[in-house]
């Protein structure tokens, strides 16, 4: 008997196009989506090269130290090369800048160094501090300068002006290391979008229990009246239903994870067998979801499908799914919602395990899920347990 | 004659609303019990209720002589059921899904082969046993829905108004095939609220309503505990006059007349010659008419007579 | 008119789903107000950072934190190691700065003072690093050379005063047009949820075939019904399209009134039409709700991911770019971003647009011929 319900529930739940479709099909889509919307993302996050202008003119041609330092910057052969620059008069530039063609320019007068642009974003930030830093170096040479000089002269000695200007500018020509860079290897903001997808994987699992389960069940549906005619225990039903259902699950995960590893390239960190018991358990709470659901006396299928999604979807909007600075945002002022959240126990426990090197966090959400997974299970034991109705 | 289901006392409330009140009646081995009433009645909830899906107030059902309950699966495994609504999976064909019934019974796999084909066999639908649900026709899934029902051979089997909305074709199937399982030995106890399938079928009927028994008996005693003997409609050309009316209620044996747009229905008690009678009335009368015909009472009659109300409605 | 009637009968039925697309496009609407808030004055762009001072308020911490303060915004969160990490990570903060105990008496004593760094993974990361390296520099500089403090932090913020010129070219009213542009990017999923799920669930409905047989022996021309439904359709399009075009007046006033602004609608217009032509095709091809939900779900959202409407296409990789202009949404999407950089109305600038415009329009009409002769080839068999 129990084989022969698994086997029927098998085939009835992956013959029920719907279900295919949004349980295992619709989790590789919208991953390929975000693969091809965000796989440039990460690349973008670093400083481009900045179309930079100059008016030639003679007064630019005279600023040595503006000269080298800007040639300097746009030389392409300088790993830090951050400038492409062009040389032009200055109508031709103001043309290039409308039409985008250089995010701004500079031009030198008599005695001030201007810097013309159309809007004020990082690249024109960024032009604008090279610009001051070059101005800041040459204050800092005279008031050194002049510092040293007085220095010396109460001394009663004659200072040596080449030699106090060239130690500076060896000073700062010299590159040095004045911190301690700390940064974290793996800070790849849009994983969190693929791991929100493998939670709303995971939890998908439960329209697959809750279709199973409301076979079984007499006053689910009029199938369920009929099984439960058959002297078969609902024990056996229900286990060869899960087992049905888990199969399921454990094949979708799976090319789900090796789909997002191989072909879109995420990154799970390197510890693939908590990533796994993370996924096992993410698709347990998800069957017990929907046995809970399955099993419950709603009046409707529409009002079991509307509780599930939201469950999922509003989860996984909160877990960072159609923006990942939302779960931070949640994350950080109703702190609650995310820690009920099971679509966000899964998203943060991939996440802790990509970004944090301690598992303590991991093991938080881990144990959050198993305990949810649990309370699942016992309020749906408390419904199955009912097998005759007051109505039908 | 062996009893096969005993209930007692049986009663169920919805809130306020006495669904099932206080009904006993017993069932007898190999008949076909006919339960016979409008929708709203009452029947479905005590099929329900024998079958242990509904919780009742009060009573006691006993089948083989053994009380009912979910977990009495002797008694499951010897009962077969099927539901006015079609309980079956979309996703499976036709030799699926009564494979899968079948195969929560028997769980021998040669027997169980054999078990499906004769239920096929049984509804005819021995063409479609590929099809989905969804490419039958209303008749042959209902036929589907019966043979998912009885494929495992059981010995009693409640069929729940099994030919609502079916075709004339499907419906003598079904009722052939009710028939056929009866002549096999199963015990039938069916709920419908057609009456000429009750007057074809059934040995023994029990009419309910408002959840109470109103009559029971086969249909020769229920027609006798009616107290009309004919009835006689006159189609007629003319308006009739109130002189005119007065005239024919006061003809003798009339108890009843009730007047169309364009016809009268005359309920007479007992007496001969009631029709020519009236024949002759109407032409002494020049009243001008198309048909003048008489019908014996049907278990319609009875129904109206003891309750007030049409069963269809 | 009875079809006609009947039309916003069945769609009644389904208001639920519509209104869910109505407000994912508040919320999208929501999104695209929040983009910076940029003024006409040059104000450069600010890095978020944390500074934690482990070290005492000394003259020297202080005058790191007013120069973190005049180029940065230095953003209050609670010191906690995992709540630092988590607005790194999720990029509330481009970058942690860590003063240790001691840092004033090692720098003033010409000791190794490197303080730690973490940074997070945004352009602003990259510019909280050239920030901090020219001050350090500086401060590492003048600390070889001068004694007392108060020279050292005079010497210091003398270098650093900041003095360019910054002069912004721009007739435009580059902020507010940019918004609408965006809200109308973002529109794209709604847009096309809203049209292709009424249009194709109407189809489906007034198709199903006894349905389809009751219409055909009914004293109606099948042609009238045909139009009734085409009307309705066109009826509920342009109403969907009053109340985005209303929203985007709500959201962005008067710059809609602008011939940028106008230009946007009319570009809205016209892909609405062609959203009006995807949902018949996708009617007459698909014959049940669930095919439809999914349908609209991959086509909509299918489209703001990969046409520059969720993320703006010079983020895009090439590759999907040059897939996604066999999409009219691309179009009009990039109508939308063309729009706002226009300045100047002449022949050279106008001609792109009705370009892109016709593309879209030809899009419309080869899902519409699509889907009649999708139509025919099934009625024969």
């Amino acid at each position: 008997m129990f084989f022969h319900n698994f086997k029927y529930t098998l085939k009835v739940l992956l013959k029920n196009k719907v279900l295919v479709f949004w349980a295992i099909l619709w989790p590789l889509i919208l991953g390929t989506l975000f693969y091809m919307a965000f796989s440039n993302m990460a690349s973008s996050e670093k400083l481009d090269i900045i179309n930079l202008g100059i008016v030639d003119n003679e007064y630019y041609n005279k600023n040595e130290y503006l000269k080298t330092a800007i040639d300097n910057l746009s030389n392409s052969e300088n790993e830090n090369q951050l400038f492409k620059t062009t040389y032009e008069d200055q109508e031709k530039l103001n043309e290039m800048l409308n039409s985008k063609k250089i995010d701004g320019y500079i031009y030198v007068d008599i005695n001030e160094i201007k810097i013309i642009v159309k809007e004020s974003n990082i690249n024109q930030t960024i032009i604008k501090y090279v610009v001051d830093e070059i101005e800041e170096y040459q204050n800092l040479i005279s008031d050194l300068v002049s510092y040293k000089v007085k220095d010396v002269l109460l001394n009663n000695e004659i200072p040596n002006y080449d030699q106090i200007i060239n130690n500076i500018v060896i000073k700062i020509n010299q590159e040095k290391n004045y911190f301690n860079n700390l940064s974290e290897k793996n800070m790849d903001y849009m994983m969190i979008e693929y791991y929100t997808l493998l939670a709303m994987a995971c939890l998908y699992g439960a329209l697959l229990s809750s279709e199973a389960i409301k076979n079984y069940l007499g006053n689910a549906s009029r199938k369920g009246s009929r099984v439960n005619l058959a002297p078969i225990k609902r024990t056996t039903l229900i286990m060869s239903g899960f087992l049905a259902t888990f199969i399921i699950q454990l094949a979708t995960i799976t090319s789900l994870l090796l789909y997002t590893i191989f072909m879109l390239k995420v990154d799970y960190g390197n510890q693939i067998h908590f990533v796994i018991l993370l996924s096992l358990v993410g698709s347990i709470a998800g069957i017990s979801l929907g046995f809970l659901v399955g099993s419950a006396p709603f009046k409707s299928d529409s009002t079991r499908n509307g509780i599930m999604n939201v469950i999922v979807m509003l989860g996984c909007f909160f877990a960072g799914m159609m923006g990942v600075k939302m779960k931070y945002v949640i994350d950080t002022n109703l702190p609650l919602i995310n820690k009920l959240n099971p679509s966000n126990m899964i998203t943060d426990g991939f996440y802790s395990l990509y970004y944090y090197d301690n598992l303590s966090r991991y093991y938080f959400n881990l144990l959050s899920l198993l305990f949810l997974t649990i309370i699942f299970i016992i309020i749906s034991v408390y419904y199955l347990r009912r097998k005759k109705y007051d109505s039908i | 004659m062996k009893k096969i289901i005993e209930i007692k006392n049986l009663t169920k409330k919805y809130k306020q609303l006495t669904a099932i009140d206080n009904l006993s009646f017993d069932v007898y081995e190999n008949e076909i019990l006919g339960l016979l009433g409008p929708n709203g009645s009452g029947k479905s909830t005590t099929i329900n209720s024998i079958l242990s899906l509904l919780n009742y107030d009060s009573g006691s059902i006993k089948i083989f002589n053994k009380e009912m309950s979910p977990e009495a699966y002797d008694i499951k495994s010897k009962i077969g059921v099927v539901f006015q609504d079609v309980a079956v999976f979309e996703e499976l064909t036709v030799i699926e899904n009564i494979d899968y019934f079948c195969g929560l019974y028997i769980n021998d796999k040669k027997i169980r082969k054999e078990y499906v084909k004769d239920a096929i066999d049984l509804v005819g639908l021995n063409e479609f046993i590929k099809f989905y649900p969804k490419q039958l026709s209303g008749g042959l899934l209902r036929r589907l829905n019966i043979a998912c029902g009885i494929a495992h051979k059981p010995k009693v089997i409640f069929l729940d108004e099994p030919t609502v909305a079916v075709d004339p074709q499907s419906r003598n199937s079904i009722l052939e095939g009710i028939k056929k399982l009866r002549e096999n030995g199963a015990t039938i106890i069916y709920t419908t609220h057609y009456m000429e399938e009750v007057e074809i079928i059934c040995d023994r009927i029990i009419i309910i309503d408002k959840g109470k028994i109103i009559a029971k008996g086969n249909k020769e005693e229920l027609k006798k505990l009616v107290n009309i003997e004919e009835k006689i409609t006159i189609e007629l050309l003319e308006k009739l006059s109130n002189v005119q009316k007065e005239k024919i209620i006061k003809l003798n044996h009339v108890v009843e007349f009730v007047e169309a747009e364009k016809s009268i229905v005359l309920t007479y008690s007992s007496g001969r010659k009631n029709l020519s009678d009236l024949i002759e009335f109407m032409n002494n009368s020049k009243i001008k008419y198309s048909r003048i015909y008489s019908e014996l009472p049907t278990l319609n009659d009875v129904f109206l007579e003891l309750t007030g109300k049409e069963l269809r409605d | 008119m009875i079809v006609f009637k009947n039309y916003f009968k069945i769609l009644n039925k389904h208001k639920g789903v519509i209104l869910l697309y109505v407000g994912i496009l508040l919320l999208f609407t929501l999104f695209s107000t929040q983009s910076n808030n940029n003024t006409q004055s040059f104000v450069a762009s600010k890095p978020n950072v944390a500074v934690i001072n482990n070290d005492s308020k000394t003259e020297i911490v202080n005058n790191l934190y007013r120069y973190l303060e005049e180029n940065t915004d230095i953003i209050d969160i609670e010191n906690n190691d995992s709540k630092l990490n988590d607005a790194l990570f999720y990029q509330e903060i481009d970058a942690i700065i860590y003063i240790y105990d001691g840092y004033t008496n090692d720098y003033l004593s010409n000791k190794e003072n490197n303080l730690n760094v973490k940074y997070g993974n945004t352009v602003y990361s990259s510019y909280v690093d050239m920030i901090l390296k020219r001050y350090f520099k500086i401060a590492d500089i003048v600390n070889d050379d001068v004694n007392s403090t108060d020279d050292i932090i005079s010497i210091i913020n003398n270098s650093l005063k900041n003095t360019t010129e910054v002069e912004i070219k721009n007739t435009l009213d580059v902020d507010t047009i940019s918004k609408a542009s965006y809200f109308f990017n973002y529109a794209n999923y709604s847009i096309l949820a809203i049209c292709i799920y009424s249009t194709a669930i109407i189809l489906i409905r007034f198709n199903n075939k006894k349905i389809k047989n009751r219409n055909n022996i009914s004293s109606k021309k099948s042609s009238s019904i045909t139009k009734e439904l085409y009307l309705g359709n066109l009826v509920f399009v342009l109403f969907v399209w009053l109340f985005v075009v209303a929203l985007s007046i709500f959201i962005n006033k008067d710059i809609m009134f602008t011939i940028n602004g106008m230009l946007l609608i009319v570009n809205s217009l016209v892909f609405m039409i062609c959203a009006l032509s995807v949902g018949f095709l996708i009617g007459i091809f698909f014959n049940n709700e669930s095919a439809i939900a999914a349908a609209v779900n991959i086509i909509a959202l299918g489209t703001s991911f990969i046409c520059g409407s969720f993320i703006p296409v010079e983020y895009l990789p090439n590759t999907v770019v040059a897939i996604s202009k066999v999409l009219p949404s691309y179009w009009f999407i990039q109508n939308n971003n063309l729009i706002k950089t226009i300045e100047v109305f002449n022949y050279n600038t106008i001609i792109p647009l009705i370009i892109n415009m016709f593309i879209i329009i030809i899009f419309a009409f080869s899902f519409f011929m699509m889907a009649v002769i999708y139509n025919k080839k099934r009625i024969k068999n």
